[in-house]
Formats: structure tokens, sequence, C-alpha cells
């Protein structure tokens, strides 16, 4: 008897947890795509929240503080499909042609932009992969 | 020295697997002398890992740029402090650290229980030596530190790249160093749970024989998580300090699954039961931290995270010792099901066998979520062929609930008794604590917070109930032994408490997790945070209120440059900082000096910028600001209010000190016999000692 009634206490948390986590991703789920699959969307539902990853495009960036405004556009690699990004968030560390970048926000397909509302540049607090001391002052 | 040092890895890892072949046939075969082998070696490989640690840390000290890790991560300029802490900021680094901890526990482990004849004690070595050995394996053959740089690039050196500009605070020199000891230190911990199912042992002797080793990287843990979110705060200028990103993420996973298993011990000890969940409690632990090691090195590839992964460079190494954990782990279980039944059952659920039970579930529960959470784009690849990711909200829409219930179940849990608690019992002690907690909800809902704001009213609740609770335990105790010893309150309280330190330490824990949890909702931005960004001119003005701090004021008065030096008065970084002058109420308070600082590298200053954030701490909370310049005529500045976040640094202190509190009390609790084992026993390895 005790033991349904542990049973029955296990399955209401259980149950919580599959309510809190089931809710939890239908309210806040973001679309991972590639710069290229968003591109070659016909028909982006307007309101689907992407998270895009890319490099930023050497020439691109038109940062205006006082807004702010950031602009900019991103690729996957040179001869790649590239899509632009307007964000009105200040432009964050390492922010600059060539580094990785990580956006969140809408596909407004009329303007064929994306509208961030947010913008994360990598921070290499991690662990890199190890490359060739490249950048090392010569 | 470098190639001595490097030499040093190739034979620690040698020594690991003699280490492992000697313990295994040494106490399965009843080999003594074997034994006694197999620990020297143990010894020996914390000694040649620190032999290859002191030599990079040379390397690095020296700005050695013929090792290809020094040239990355390390530069001429770079203070000593920082070129030490450079160590394990890296790939390779990181990884030779983590192997010099891990030997370092097995030393003092192997050091202090060398003359015990207990088999369990050499049965953990061999497994934590397992651990070591896979380590070595990496440092050696996949990632070795020692990697000399080509000829030709060395010869264009003339300085190294630096270390990375957000890596050079204090804060980050002390936040690995804990965060890793917390997470290797299990290996200790997992290494008795796996001796106790290879030996068949029945009793629960064991946990107590294990509690120094479980508490040390809890310690550890809990202080690593909290500096990096005090790091975070203080760094990165996004005017918060957990932001759920997979990386942060991987170093709570094992804090979650420890603190159950921290709790459900206590179950076991005092009646014997929830030994095999116990069991999957430890490997579970033991499997996160390693886990998290993989995710933090880019195991999963699918993870977009905003801290650089490497690309899965040792994802098949990681994923086969994972398995090998896993896998071992639960069929050692299985085949050990027998002799891990329970004794007693749960009598009622009005009991803290069924408190703690429940704070289990809670916190495995939030363990899940932020699994799932950070591995969804994993999972939904696998399930609906799409990568899906979710943002910070669904922890926070996840979990808070969830921390809420915790909060109540950390008032309950202690104090309910054992078995089953009458209605008339659970009257006199919780009636009062709930009636406060409906007062002090009602007082918030009378000052002007609205019932939608559900969160906070709970919060107020969970945190004035559980506090006057776990108090009341403190006055309880000291008015007894105040009667009992005729000697006034404050010195029997004093004496209570230091005599039921575990007891104690483990209340001290919880004061500072509910003074947290306020800081948490108070500093928090879907809780009180105020922030505003504004371009400001020389002369402007901006304002922000907030109901818990008052309306502060500041006004732009002009950017100043600033040049760091370090300790040789070599230009080290050159900043803009913005001056605002911080009023409140008219009166001013002090200046702020967010900046932007460019690090010299090579005698020039670098291309990349880095946020210097400005903050004035106060009682009730931070005036905290960031600045960005884009123009010539003025500064764009985001001012944040933060309030009460200074409850979560002191509640996370007072966790830290709670833990180190519980392990000065080194009397072994014997609730739960160990039961006579007629297989290979202590007495049989002590035999082929002598």
């Amino acid at each position: 008897m005790f033991n349904l009634k542990i049973f029955a206490v296990i399955a209401i948390v259980v149950c919580g947890l599959g309510y809190l986590m089931y809710s939890g991703v239908n309210d806040n789920s973001q679309q991972y795509v590639t710069i290229t699959e968003l591109s070659h969307r016909a028909a982006a539902p307007a309101d689907t929240i992407y998270k895009l990853k890319g490099k930023i495009v050497d020439g691109s960036v038109d940062y205006d503080a006082k807004i702010p405004c950031l602009r900019f556009d991103l690729n996957e690699g040179p001869g790649t499909p590239v899509v632009h990004v307007v964000s009105p968030e200040l432009m964050p560390d390492n922010f600059k042609p060539g580094n990785e970048c990580i956006v969140e926000g809408t596909f407004e397909r009329a303007t064929s932009s994306f509208a961030a509302t947010k913008v994360m540049t990598k921070c290499p607090s991690k662990y890199e992969g190890q490359e060739e001391p490249k950048t090392a002052s010569r | 020295m470098t190639s001595f040092s490097e030499l040093a890895l190739y034979f620690a890892f040698a020594a690991g697997c003699y280490a492992i072949l000697a313990l295994g046939f040494g106490v399965f075969g009843r080999k003594a002398r074997l034994v006694e082998s197999g620990k020297n070696a143990v010894m020996g490989m914390c000694a040649l890992a620190a032999v290859a640690s002191i030599g990079l840390w040379r390397a690095l000290l020296a700005s050695d740029f013929s090792l290809e890790y020094v040239a990355a991560h390390s530069n001429r300029t770079l203070s000593p402090f920082y070129k030490f802490s450079s160590f394990w900021s890296g790939m390779e680094g990181s990884l030779l650290f983590w192997l010099l901890l891990v030997s370092i526990y097995a030393f003092i482990f192997v050091f202090r229980n060398r003359k015990n004849p207990d088999p369990i004690y050499p049965t953990t070595s061999m497994v934590v030596a397992i651990v070591q050995t896979f380590f070595a394996g990496l440092v050696c053959f996949a990632a070795n530190p020692f990697k000399a740089t080509d000829p030709q690039i060395l010869s264009q050196i003339v300085d190294g790249q630096g270390l990375n500009t957000l890596l050079q605070d204090p804060a980050m020199v002390i936040h690995p160093p804990c965060l890793y000891a917390g997470y290797v230190g299990w290996a200790i911990p997992f290494g008795f749970g796996i001796a106790v199912l290879m030996l068949g042992r029945r009793g629960s002797y064991w946990i107590e024989q294990a509690r120094l080793w479980i508490l040390v990287p809890w310690v550890f843990l809990t202080a690593g998580v909290s500096l990096g979110g005090w790091w975070a705060y203080k760094e990165l200028g996004w005017g918060g300090w957990w932001a759920w990103d997979p990386v942060e993420n991987a170093s709570i996973f094992p804090w979650f699954a420890a603190s159950a298993f921290l709790h459900s011990i206590m179950i076991q000890q005092r009646r014997d039961m929830l030994k095999v969940w116990n069991m999957v409690l430890l490997l579970l632990t033991f499997f996160l931290t390693i886990f998290g090691t993989f995710l933090t090195r880019g195991g999963l590839k699918n993870l977009v995270s905003v801290h650089s992964f490497t690309g899965a460079r040792f994802a098949y190494a990681f994923s086969a010792f994972m398995v090998f954990i896993l896998i071992g782990g639960v069929a050692l279980l299985i085949a050990r099901l027998p002799i891990l039944r329970s004794r007693n059952r749960f009598d009622s659920v009005a009991s803290r066998e069924v408190a703690f039970l429940l704070n289990n579930l809670v916190l495995l529960c939030i363990c899940i979520a932020t699994i799932a959470g950070t591995v969804w784009p994993v999972i939904s690849v696998a399930v609906v062929g799409r990568e899906i990711t979710v943002g910070e909200r669904f922890f926070n829409q996840v979990n808070v609930p969830l921390g809420l219930v915790l909060l109540l179940l950390m008032g309950i849990g202690p104090v309910i008794p054992w078995r089953k608690a009458s209605p008339a019992a659970l009257r006199r002690i919780f009636l009062v604590p709930v009636i406060v907690g409906v007062a002090a909800t009602a007082a918030v809902l009378a000052a002007g917070v609205p019932l939608e704001n559900w969160k906070t009213l709970l919060l107020v609740f969970g945190a004035t109930f559980t506090l006057l609770i776990t108090l009341n335990e403190f006055r309880k105790g000291a008015k007894v032994r105040s009667e009992q010893m005729g000697i006034g309150f404050l010195p029997a309280l004093a004496s209570t408490v230091f005599l039921n330190r575990r007891r104690y330490g483990g209340y001290i824990v919880h004061i500072g997790v509910v003074i947290a949890f306020v800081g948490f909702l108070g500093s928090h931005k879907e809780g009180y945070q105020q922030t505003r960004p504004q371009f400001m001119k020389e002369g402007d003005e901006m304002s922000l209120s907030s109901g818990l701090m008052g309306t502060y004021t500041v006004r732009y008065v002009g950017t100043e440059i600033e040049y760091d030096r370090n300790d040789r008065g070599e230009i080290h970084s050159v900043s803009s900082a913005a001056r605002l002058l911080l009023t409140k109420n008219g009166m001013p308070v002090n200046y702020l000096l967010p900046a932007k600082s460019r690090y010299v590298v090579a005698g020039k200053p670098s291309a990349d910028e880095s946020t210097e954030v400005a903050y004035h701490p106060t009682l009730m909370g931070d005036v905290y600001a960031v600045a960005a310049w884009g123009g010539d005529d003025g500064v764009s500045v985001t001012l944040f209010l933060n309030p009460l976040i200074s409850l979560v640094w002191w509640g996370a202190i007072i966790a830290v000190l709670g833990g180190i509190f519980c392990l000065t009390d080194r009397r072994r609790v014997i609730s739960s016999p160990p039961v006579a084992r007629p297989s290979r026993d202590t007495s049989e390895l002590a035999g082929a000692r002598a």
C-alpha cells in the first residue's frame, strides 16, 4: 500500500517534469539552420525563431552606436551564401571580420535580412582546436 | 627540460598501465607485494605528472615559444600570474591539468590509506588508476602540450599570441582549478562504488570510508561553479552571471547528481535503503564529470555555444571511455543486485525518507532537464530530423518551478521524523513556519507585488519557511544544551554547532542556498533586474530606478585613456574608459569607469577589444555599466540595476563554508553495520601481506 503511495508521488514528479519540459520546448524552441539552408527556404515562417552560426564577412560591418544598430553579413566561408543581419544590439567583444558569430532571431523574407535579437561572438574561454600559431606576430 | 617533461608524461602513462595490472592482480590474486607495487606506481604517477606540469609551467613563465602551446596561449608581456594560469587555458594544458589533479587526489588517497589492509582501498586505487591512465594516454598521444613549434615558424615568431583577454581575470585563475578539482575528485567516490561492487560488500560502511572523498569534490564543485558565475558577471558584460550556455551547463550537471547523492546516502546509512539508487547516482555523477569534460571539448558537434569548441578531436576516445564507464558500471551493478537489496521499506509518505527521496527526484529532474535542454539539438536531429535548440528561457521555465519545490523540501527534509510522522508532529513542526511564511508572502503582496508574479510569492514563502525551520534547529539544539550544561545560550549554541559539525554544516549549506535563491530572483532579468541603453554625449544623464535599490543617475563626464603596466613596467593593455559620475538622490556616490581594452602583443595593441565592466556594489544590489564607442562624439552606455546580486555570492560563500565545516567533523557514523563477508577479505589480504 505504501509503495503504491510512493509510486504515486514519483509518478507526479515525473509527470510534472514531463509537462514542464514539453511546455518549455514548445514555447522556446529555435530552429538551428545553416545559412545555406536558410537562403534556400522559399517561405520561412516569419514567427519562427532561428539560430544561425557563421563567419562575419569582411567589409560588411556597419555600426552606429547612437541608435544602436549593427548591420553585417554572415556566411559559412568564401563562395557560400550570405545572409544580411540587422541587430539593435551593441557590438559585442571579439566582433571582427572572419570571426565566428551566432545570431538568434527571425528571417524577414521581404527585406531578405535576418532580424537578430541576440548577437554572440565566440568566447574562446574554453578549448579551441589547436592550430598553427599563425596569428602570432612575426 | 622540456623533453624531460615530455618523457615524464610517457612514463606516467606506463606507470598507470602497470598500476592497473598490479593492483588488479594483487587484490584479486591476493598478492600483497603486487598491491604494494601498484600503490607505489600510483604515487609515482603523481610525481611524473607533477614533473611534466612543472615543465610546462617553466616553459610558460620563460616564454619558451619553441612549444606550440606556449606560443598559442601566452606572450612576453603577460604577467607571471596569468602566465601561470595560461597552463589550463587551452586544450592540451587543460587535459594535463586534469591528469595532475586526479594524480594528486590518487596520491593522497593511497598515502593516507597505505597501512590499511582493507582491500577496498587498493581496488579503489585501481579504478582511479584507470581514469588517470585514460587522461595520461590522451595527453601523451592526442593532445601533447610539449609539441614543438615548427622550426620555420619559430624563427619568425616575435611574440606569442597571448592569453585570451577574457581569461585575464583573477577569477579565471581560481575558477578552473576549483572546478577541475570538483570534477576529477569524483574519481575516488566512483572508485569506492566500483570497489564495493567488485568486492561484493553488503554493508554501508564504505560510505563512511568514502565520506571525505565525497565532500571534498562537492565543495570544490560548488566553489568552481560559483566562481564561474562571478567571473561571467564581472567580465562578460551582459549584466548577468548565468546564461545556460552548454559549457556553463556542463559544469553544473554533476553538481545536481552529486547533491542528490549526498542526500540519499544519509538514508542508506540510517535506514539501509536506496543502495541501488545510490550506486546509480554515484555512477551518474562520475559519468557526468567525464561527459562535461567531453562536451566542453566539442564532443557533440551539433551544439552551438558562444564558447569555442574544438570540433570533436577526441570524440571517439571520450565516447569509448564513457561507454566503458556506463556499460562496465551498469553490468557490475546488475550482477550485484542481490547484495544491494534493502533491508527496509518506506513506512509512510510523511517521513524523512520520502522527503529526501523527493529531494533526490527534484534534483535529478533539474539535472535531466538541463542535460536535455543542452543536447536538444542532438536529440531533435535523432527524433524529428531537424536541429532544434532551446534558449535560456527554456531552462528558466523548467528549472525555476523545480527549484522552488526544492526550496520547500530543504525546509521539510531535515526536520520531518524518520519512518512516519504523525499529524500532530507535522502540526508541531510546520505550523509556525507555514504561518510566518504566509504572513511574509502577504506582506509582499501588500507591498505591491502582483499575484501574476507567482515566482516571487512562492520564493518569499519558501525562503521564509525554510530559513525559519533551519534557524530554529540551531535554536533548539542550543536551548537543550544550555539547559543540560547550565551555560548561556550563545556558548551553548557555539558548542552545539561545533560538536555536531556534520549536521549543522549541512544546515549552513541550506542557509547559503536559500540566500542564493533570493539573489537569483532579485538579480535575474526575468526577476527584478532593470536595464537601459543610451547613447551619451558629454554632460548627458541617464537615470534608472528599482523598487529595491532606489533611483540612480549617471552623468557622462568624458573618455579617459588608461595604460595598464605589468610588473616589469611594460604597457600590457590600453583602455578607453567612460567616466560616469554616479549619483543617488542628487548626491554623488562614485565614479564608474566602464571601458574597452586592447591588450598589447609584440609591442602593439591587438585588434580585439574586450569589455571592462564597471560596477558599484551596495547592500541592496549593484549598479553595473558597460560602454561601447561607435563614434567620435559620445559613448553608448548600458546601465543595469541588479538588485540583491550580492546574495548570490554570499549564498555561495556560505554554502562552501558549510561544506568545509561538515568536512572538519571526522567522526564516523556506523548506523548500518557491515555484514560479515565470507569472500576474500581484509584478513586474507592482511594474511597475505604477513
